[in-house]
């Protein structure tokens, strides 16, 4: 299996929200959306795009869940937000009871994903955000499965992005 | 009258006993910072696992040291809401159990009430309407509050909240955790002013906070104007020290300006704080000069009473079973 990249030029938190607003659009029950990046980076705001694009019309829904560990939000399709930066690894997830919403029906999105690479279902999309300068990122897209790869074709040819 | 408090929506597994939802018989509090200690950090870090272990042997503790027996207890109360499912659960199942062979009545309480209502265990009549304000590691909410169980949600964080926004600055100024009491105490060295980071309003007149720009501001000063490398200059002791101050100015700004400004949109009485940020130094003592100056009371709980704690959740029950709002066992977790 070949995976497929996109890297996206982010010059602001508008066009980060905008690239996860498309990105929620063509999301199915059952994704998984692997987030990697330091802190600061902009994955919960990527988030707060996607679930907009998953039809969650309260802008203040999402919050980070660094804290609370998982969010649900409820759009079109459920989406579970994690976020495993508290957690020590792979153990604590699946205690968490992970698989249960990870092989799900909903939507999944793991910030710090890097962090519990064997609760990571075989096919899924992983993005990876990292820090230009105080508003700039490089988001990189990197599908694991055919249904990402046609995901990642779209994006290239959206351009409403640029 | 007696009421047991359990308190397992977070990290701490708690158990308390409160007379007349004033005094404090007992207050025990069991975090995992303590099952580290004890075992090496050995134990699963994850909060469930941790309360399921320790809840029997808190709740023992509780009524040992209050010195009464199960059979003095009048009610049980037991935090329902927030929190995370399974650690709810936990607590939830010891209450109902508890009530069942007790045959006492089940008192559910709010986490963030009781947050507020440890202002009323340590202070006399506090008058109302009141704005108070919750700010921990998992919540930034302002109420306009009522009595000590009507509360009306204000506004809250739409990213991270204040207490997150301090550990990670911590992590991202390498000081250790947990952040709060490392940056309070690293701040007291540093300038306030030194550095100016943005403070976020979202508007004139909201009362929501956002602490999401703030970090990236503080990443950004921290690490200079190449973001994709690691700080190429290592900052001494007084820069780090200056941009904590700094940092922490900008969050108590916020916070002290939304409460001043919801106590003139609502016509507050007082203003009070509660959760783990409360413990905040700087907080405190901005909270207090504000006042001083709108010419109304400011509260704040004893720092053992600020964090994740029972008494406040056995105090709080006291006035609900007061009210006559007591629980079925049929109640579930609201995460």
């Amino acid at each position: 299996m070949e995976e497929k990249e996109f890297i996206f030029e982010s010059t602001d938190v508008e066009q980060t929200l905008r690239l996860g607003n498309l990105l929620g659009t063509l999301l199915a029950p059952g994704d998984v959306i692997a987030l990697v990046g330091e802190l600061g980076a902009g994955k919960t705001t990527l988030v707060k795009g996607i679930a907009g694009g998953l039809g969650v019309t309260d802008k203040r829904a999402v919050k980070s869940p660094t804290f609370s560990l998982m969010h649900r939000y409820e759009g079109r399709t459920p989406i579970h937000h994690f976020d495993v930066y508290r957690l020590k690894g792979t153990q604590e997830m699946f205690a968490l009871g992970s698989d249960e919403v990870i092989y799900g029906d909903g939507v999944a999105i793991i910030e710090w994903a890097d962090k519990v690479p064997e609760c990571l279902p075989e096919k899924y999309l992983e993005i990876t955000l990292s820090l230009v300068s105080n508003h700039e990122r490089t988001i990189k897209l990197r599908s694991y499965g055919e249904h990402y790869d046609k995901m990642i074709d779209t994006i290239k040819t959206t351009k409403q992005l640029f | 009258m007696l009421i047991l408090g359990i308190e397992t929506s977070c990290d701490e597994t708690s158990a308390s006993v409160v007379k007349d939802g004033k005094e404090i018989l007992s207050n025990i509090i069991f975090s995992q910072e303590v099952l580290h200690r004890q075992f090496g950090g050995v134990v699963p870090e994850l909060a469930c696992r941790a309360h399921l272990e320790s809840i029997l042997g808190v709740i023992n503790g509780a009524v040992i040291e209050a010195k009464i027996t199960l059979a003095d207890i009048n009610a049980v109360a037991v935090v329902n809401t927030p929190g995370l499912i399974g650690s709810l659960l936990i607590g939830i199942t010891a209450a109902k159990s508890l009530c069942l062979a007790l045959n006492v009545p089940l008192i559910t309480i709010n986490h963030l009430y009781a947050h507020i209502y440890a202002n009323n265990l340590e202070s006399g009549a506090i008058q109302y309407p009141a704005i108070s304000m919750v700010v921990s590691g998992g919540h930034t909410s302002l109420f306009l509050s009522e009595s000590p169980t009507r509360h009306t949600l204000l506004g809250g964080t739409i990213d991270d909240a204040a207490g997150e926004a301090f550990d990670k600055i911590a992590k991202i100024l390498d000081l250790g955790y947990p952040g709060g009491p490392i940056i309070d105490k690293v701040a007291r060295q540093g300038n306030p002013s030194a550095v100016t980071f943005p403070r976020s309003y979202l508007g004139i007149d909201s009362l929501d906070f956002s602490f999401s720009g703030l970090k990236t501001a503080v990443l950004y000063h921290h690490r200079g104007q190449d973001m994709k490398k690691a700080p190429t200059k290592v900052s001494s002791d007084q820069e780090i020290a200056d941009i904590a101050a700094s940092f922490q100015e900008a969050v108590v700004d916020v916070l002290v300006g939304k409460i001043a400004l919801a106590a003139r949109m609502y016509p507050a009485r007082c203003v009070m704080i509660g959760g783990g940020v409360a413990s905040n130094s700087r907080l405190r003592q901005r909270l207090k000069d504000k006042s001083a100056e709108m010419g109304i009371p400011a509260y704040y709980p004893t720092s053992r009473l600020c964090t994740d704690n029972a008494a406040m959740v056995a105090g709080l029950a006291y006035v609900k079973y007061s009210e006559g709002d007591v629980s079925g066992l049929d109640i579930e977790a609201i995460p």
